[in-house]
């Protein structure tokens, strides 16, 4: 419960930001984008309204530079009104910011070894450094730059030289207005704009989410509480369970006395449901010291200057979700009671089963009461219902896997397969009444899938894009480069770089299809509309290998009219098409239609470049196109590479593979914290349904040993026949759970990351042999506890 | 005739919260190997405590009791487990079947366990207690009595040199209390077996060959 509401707290605290800071984020009440420069009629437009009232705001990532050293940062040069909405926050902030000096994140500073008042050139210009910027209004997480940060005025930015040369500038202008003329002034702009590349937006409509990634992740973290949550309401359930069975006699008694039935679960109600009410308030108080201390934790997630509270509003979801809970729990664990009557309890040769139907309509509120759980997480109706099928087909295949195995058993049983009595017995044993072996193998079982396919996820997220940096594979890569600059490139480096042609191109359609029609018919994988990377060669790259084709072993065919085309399959899945369908390409003005010739496959992923689109050298050698190039340099020369490159040729810009893999990694890892940390937490629910079931039927267990210990069975034959009751139990449903968690893993990844499954058979034998050795100690504690009591002490008190 | 069962000086006492309840105050008493001897005393005068201790299930505070010179109150509970195995065997009031397993089973465990099962034997019994047809029942399809002639035919399997019954026939109605109790007293004869049985029944401690009356934990 108190993860649950330290994440309710912190979305709650992220939605409040958002609110309060809606134009912030957003930069202005009218905010138009772009990937080019602005047509002139738009421009000429913008410039009519008050200076103050405008900021031009574009954004590329450059090297900036010292005498000795050099960094990847995102520029942002702004005109003087910026920003229009909240602070500018920066560690000095006295004197005025001139022109000619920039402002930088902490980590330029640092990379660079500067300090305040030091320079720097970012392209062909010299800056001063102004001050350390501690926030930005419109950027709230840094943790997703691309680059650090560095902010200059717009009117330096000619002289850098940068700008037209650069293939890839985010152009934006943010306008303030008053409400009234915000709407007239939207309407005027979006009649100028012909471009349909060109976006504009209010702050209304812009998506404000600080990040849709951390946005994302907080509802997964807190998917993955409610299963927690889920997994306590069964424990809860084996606890109430456990306890009224021991006070079975009790009851009985107070029953017998004539106490009504309905009073006694009354009782046990109010009981129950004070404990409830009594651990909300510790959550409050853990939470409260996991957000007042453990902030650092989310700080890849939440923007830094967030102020972190728990909501009442939180607070108060948290203590009627677990009284719900609990009260539904205790309710249908207690329905039991009603129906117990005293002298089937007290005289024992009647074992007491209650004679209660399921209750299933209160299984039934549960399972919506989950539903409603998840829905309000998310929001979507259709999706929470997936989600809901999802578990509850898992649930019944669950279900169905434990009673097949049941079954299996039982037939082995009756067929007399097993022959060591031992073994039979303790087989036996499994179907003892009342001791839920389904139940319980089921809630093992999910409770190991839960965690498993954490697990087996993030084992495969970490070894194919993080761990993995290959030995052979490029670590700097070189954007931008101009067709001229190969030769003279290759000589300052010391070694002959490998180029790629890129031509920048948009698809028109695709066998006829408009994009803009295809667009809402394709999944999510890619957006069609967006600016493509061509490139020509006439051989494969070393890294990928041909799937299908036309001519056999050929990447291009005869095809007539049409040009020949090769596509990765990957982007083939994704568009629906295959050999002999027809994509067009808009070339920087010019049609191509083309037709697919041969399917590519990577070998493996990586860092090593690759293109969707190749064509033959002739088709493209005439387009107007750039280089990105690709070397392997030693860690020790890279920076003195980078800072080499950014002085000679100030518009390429150098991407230091070794060191963004690292940053990649850091980032992860700090989300693969959070992921452990409610992880663990989901094992230790697990724990406790693994303990609290055997509990609660530790009655009847306990019974029969203490017979089997008066008819005079030793006490290793004892521990013997605990030992492999309780290693089939759990190992059944640790072995379910992991098969299960292991295909939802394998289509998880296969589907949305587009991974292969990497099995971490360390992870799958480490957690088998812990859960052996548990089940080993419960049943050392067990047994212990069995030798250690008097045999007719408890035969005598039934 | 030898005694087969020696108790000498027994003691026991429970202390409670502030005061102590001598259950047993020095009791000695002998059983001789196929004798049947009664046990009769009010509720709560230590019939119970007694047996238990004479049965090796409850342990003594002071006194000692043998079985064929054996002393058992200085075994372990294995060892004493061991001994139950085949030498001595119990009957409760309130049965303590294995729930998992049927008639048969059930009454085939013990050899299960000292090693010398055999399905003749399992019928042979069945067949004496007259429930050969009930033998792939479960306890909790069983009437009262049926239940009580599967734990006695369960005590009896092993041929037990001593069998002991804690008011066998306390939850049964009076029709399967006298069928259970020749019962008892056919089978002891058949097996040679010593019974000893804590009974409140006049008309069962007639058909003894000895009645052993406790008061307030002592042989009156
Ligand atoms: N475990 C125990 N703790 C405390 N007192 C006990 C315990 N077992 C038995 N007694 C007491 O010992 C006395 C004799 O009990 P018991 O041998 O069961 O009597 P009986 O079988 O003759 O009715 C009773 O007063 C009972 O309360
Ligand atoms: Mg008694």
């Amino acid at each position: 419960m108190g993860a649950y509401l330290t994440l309710d707290a912190l979305q709650q605290s992220v939605d409040d930001y958002i609110d309060i800071n809606q134009k912030q984020i957003v930069g202005g009440d009218i905010v138009i984008t772009h990937n080019q420069a602005f047509p002139d009629e738009l421009m000429s437009r913008v410039q009519q309204l008050d200076t103050n009232q405008v900021v031009y705001d574009f954004q590329f990532n450059s090297i900036a530079y010292t005498q000795d050293n050099s960094l990847l940062t995102r520029i942002k040069a702004v005109s003087s009104a910026y920003p229009l909405y909240g602070e500018l926050i920066l560690k000095n902030n006295g004197s005025l910011w001139q022109q000619s000096s920039v402002l930088v994140e902490q980590q330029v500073l640092s990379s660079l070894n500067l300090t305040i008042g030091d320079t720097l050139k970012i392209g062909e210009k010299e800056f001063t450094i102004h001050d350390e910027i501690i926030t930005e209004p419109d950027r709230p997480l840094t943790a997703f730059g691309f680059g650090a940060r560095v902010i200059m005025h717009k009117s330096d930015l000619a002289a850098t030289g940068l700008v037209g040369k650069k293939s890839r500038v985010n152009y934006r202008i943010e306008i303030k207005t008053s409400t009234e003329e915000q709407q007239p002034l939207f309407d005027e702009l979006s009649a100028l704009i012909t471009h349909k590349e060109i976006q504009i937006k209010t702050a209304e409509q812009s998506n404000t989410s600080i990040s849709n990634l951390s946005q994302n992740f907080l509802v997964f973290l807190k998917l993955l509480v409610i299963a927690v949550i889920a997994l306590s309401a069964i424990g809860i359930m084996s606890i109430v369970r456990a306890f009224v069975a021991k006070q079975q006699n009790t009851n009985a008694v107070r029953s017998a006395l004539g106490e009504k039935n309905s009073d006694i679960v009354q009782s046990y109600r109010v009981l129950f449901l004070s404990m409830a009410f009594i651990s909300v308030i510790l959550a409050w108080l853990a939470s409260l010291l996991v957000i007042v201390f453990g902030k650092e934790a989310f700080l890849a997630i939440l923007p830094s200057d967030i102020v972190l509270t728990i909501p009442l509003l939180s607070f108060l979801k948290a203590i009627i979700i677990s009284l719900i809970m609990t009260g539904l729990m205790i309710h249908i664990t207690l329905i039991g009671i009603k129906h117990i009557k005293p002298v089937a309890v007290l005289h024992k040769h009647q074992n007491p089963q209650s004679k209660a139907k399921t209750p299933w309509i209160w299984l039934l509120g549960s399972a919506i009461g989950i539903l409603l759980l998840v829905y309000s997480e998310i929001n979507s109706i259709k999706l929470s219902l997936q989600i809901f099928i999802a578990l509850l087909v898992m649930w019944l295949c669950f279900a169905l896997f434990t009673k097949v195995l049941m079954w299996t058993i039982k037939w082995m049983l009756d067929k007399n397969i097993i022959h060591n009595w031992k073994t039979t017995l303790a087989l036996q044993n499994i179907f003892r009444k009342n001791n839920q072996s389904a139940l319980f193998i089921s809630t093992i079982a999910m409770t190991t899938m839960v965690l498993g396919t954490i697990t087996l996820l993030d084992n495969s997220i970490q070894q194919q894009l993080i761990s993995t940096y290959p030995e052979d594979a490029p670590n700097f890569f070189l954007l931008d480069v101009q067709t001229n600059q190969q030769q003279e490139l290759d000589e300052l480096l010391g070694q002959k770089l490998t180029y790629y042609p890129v031509v920048r191109a948009r698809i028109k359609s695709v066998n006829g299809i408009e994009t803009a029609e295809l667009k809402t018919k394709l999944g999510r994988y890619d957006n069609i509309e967006r600016m493509y990377n061509l490139s020509y060669a006439n051989a494969l790259l070393p890294t990928e290998e041909l799937d299908t084709s036309l001519e056999s072993g050929q990447l291009f065919a005869d095809t007539g009219d049409e040009v020949p085309l090769s596509l990765l399959s990957s982007f083939a899945e994704f568009l629906q098409v295959d050999l002999d369908d027809t994509v067009t390409f808009n070339i920087q003005g010019i049609s191509i239609k083309a037709k697919i010739t041969s399917i590519r496959k990577r070998l493996k992923r990586g860092p090593s470049p690759f293109f969707y689109f190749i064509f033959p050298s002739e088709v493209l050698a005439e387009a107007p196109q750039i280089r990105f190039a690709t070397a392997k340099v030693s860690d020790s020369q890279r920076v003195a590479m980078q800072t080499q490159i950014a002085k000679t040729f100030p518009g390429i810009t150098t991407l230091d593979g070794g060191s963004i893999a690292k940053k990649l990694k850091e980032f992860v890892d700090q989300l693969k914290q959070l992921v452990q940390i409610f992880t663990a937490l989901s094992i230790f629910a697990g724990l406790l349904i693994f303990i609290t079931s055997l509990i609660s039927t530790s009655q009847d267990r306990l019974r029969e040993s203490f017979y089997y210990r008066m008819m005079g069975m030793v006490s290793k034959d004892l521990f013997k026949l605990t030992l492999i009751e309780f290693l089939s139990l759990g190992l059944f449903a640790f072995g379910v759970g992991a098969l299960v968690a292991t295909l939802l893993s394998a289509i998880i990844s296969n589907n949305w990351f587009n991974l292969d499954l990497v099995i971490p058979w360390s992870v799958v034998i480490v957690s088998s042999l812990i859960i052996i050795m548990l089940l080993i100690v419960i049943s050392v504690i067990y047994n212990n506890h069995v030798k250690r009591s008097k045999v007719i002490e408890f035969l005598a008190s039934e | 005739m030898t005694s087969l069962l020696k108790a000498n000086n027994l003691s026991k006492s429970y202390a409670l919260e502030n005061q102590t309840i001598n259950v047993l105050k020095d009791i000695s008493l002998s059983i001789k190997a196929a004798e049947f001897v009664a046990i009769m005393g009010k509720s709560g005068s230590g019939k119970s405590t007694l047996i238990s201790i004479l049965a090796g299930l409850d342990t003594t505070d002071f006194g000692q009791v043998f079985l064929d010179d054996k002393e058992l109150t200085c075994l372990t509970e294995d060892e004493l487990a061991v001994i139950r195995q085949t030498d001595i065997s119990f009957v409760f009031q309130s049965f303590h079947l294995i729930p998992t397993l049927t008639v048969a089973e059930n009454i085939g465990f013990p050899l299960k366990l000292s090693g010398s099962f055999s399905d003749e034997k399992v019928n042979s019994l069945l067949q004496k207690v007259e429930l050969s047809h009930r033998k792939n029942s479960f306890p909790h399809q069983l009437s009262g009595g049926e239940k009580q002639r599967t734990a006695i035919a369960r005590a009896l399997i092993t041929q037990p040199k001593i069998l002991f019954a804690d008011e066998p026939t306390g939850n049964l109605d009076e029709k399967n209390a006298q069928s259970i109790m020749q019962l008892l007293i056919d089978l002891q004869q058949e097996f040679k077996t010593a019974l000893v049985v804590v009974t409140h029944d006049d008309s069962i401690a007639q058909l003894a060959d000895r009645t052993i009356r406790i008061i307030n934990g002592k042989i009156a």
